[in-house]
């Protein structure tokens, strides 16, 4: 019998995805992408009972994907991020889309720590494993992602508020 | 703080700039993230104080993004893996068939029997001519036996001069 197949649980399907999405913006990449780890991590086998931290090193090999893909992409809009299905008031979607909006304005690295904490909830510890960091570092480049999505959020707002004042 | 355990209004703007200087500092625990998120998002009259909102909106942003769900795939990507898997799945099926079908024989131009009907009447008519071939066999020698020239004058070969 297999250990660690957790993580090929559904709600680590959607974790995974969810990280893909806020790394790539595109809907059918981060399909491919949770896809892909999976295939690798089924394939595996045995080797996988070693791993300390499954769900981390998923989050791992899903962030190379990404990292490979982005590489692949001549340019990257990150202006551009499609439309969330599920969300059914307009107000939860468009703050959404804005939050969604601003991680993409942020670099690699603070969006991953960023996703991970603020959406996923994991810890600290778990964020500087997937990345391969000190957990000071962990907290420091999260420090920047907020205080970076707040400048943005209040840019945005502001600039979305004029532009509805004068029409 | 009072007696009954509220916090004074004057505390609680004091109370909410210190979670919110140390959520942005990334040091907040998760008691404080918490509480931090209950004064944004449950205040009474879905008012956030004044100052807060862009914390207010990215924590309401980040609660609808950790919902989301990985989706079905569809539309023609779907209906391509669908039509190829359902090819993948006949050619298997196929390639099966005639992989685990016996061969029962091979025919003269060395094509695999695969009909078992066929294989035994194959069978049955070899074994025919071999009966025939045995038959023949008997009647040269019986022929051969009874008329040893063939019907031709026998010559002594000790009389013959050469």
């Amino acid at each position: 019998m297999r250990k660690n197949l957790h993580i090929f649980s559904e709600p680590v399907r959607d974790r995974m995805y969810r990280y893909a999405m806020t790394l790539l913006g595109d809907r059918d990449e981060a399909m491919d992408a949770v896809q892909d780890v999976a295939g690798k991590l089924w394939r595996m086998g045995p080797a996988m009972e070693k791993v300390k931290n499954p769900e981390a090193f998923a989050m791992r090999s899903v962030r190379n994907f990404c990292i490979d893909r982005l590489r692949c992409r001549k340019s990257v809009s990150r202006e551009m991020f499609p439309e969330i299905a599920y969300t059914a008031e307009a107000d939860k979607w468009a703050d959404v889309q804005l939050v969604r909006m601003a991680i993409g304005k942020l670099p690699e690295k603070q969006r991953t720590v960023v996703h991970l904490k603020d959406i996923e909830g994991f810890g600290t510890d778990e964020i500087a494993a997937v990345l391969g960091i000190q957990e000071n570092q962990t907290r420091m480049i999260l420090s920047r992602a907020r205080k970076a999505l707040k400048e943005i959020i209040i840019r945005e707002t502001a600039r979305r508020t004029s532009g509805s004042a004068e029409m | 703080m009072t007696e009954t355990g509220k916090i004074r209004p004057e505390n609680a703007a004091e109370r909410l700039e210190n979670l919110a200087v140390s959520y942005m500092e990334g040091t907040l625990d998760e008691a404080g993230e918490a509480e931090l998120k209950a004064m944004l998002l449950s205040s009474p009259g879905g008012e956030v104080p004044r100052g807060y909102e862009a914390i207010a909106l990215l924590f309401r942003g980040f609660g609808a993004m950790a919902q989301e769900r990985m989706p079905e795939r569809t539309g023609r990507k779907r209906l391509f893996i669908a039509a190829v898997s359902a090819a993948a799945a006949a050619a298997a099926v196929a390639g099966l068939f005639f992989i685990v079908r016996p061969v029962y024989g091979y025919d003269s131009f060395g094509k695999p029997i695969t009909d078992r009907e066929k294989a035994l009447s194959r069978t049955e008519c070899f074994q025919q001519l071999s009966r025939l071939d045995i038959s023949v066999k008997s009647a040269g020698e019986l022929a051969c036996f009874l008329d040893p020239c063939g019907g031709d004058e026998c010559v002594d070969p000790e009389k013959t001069d050469f």
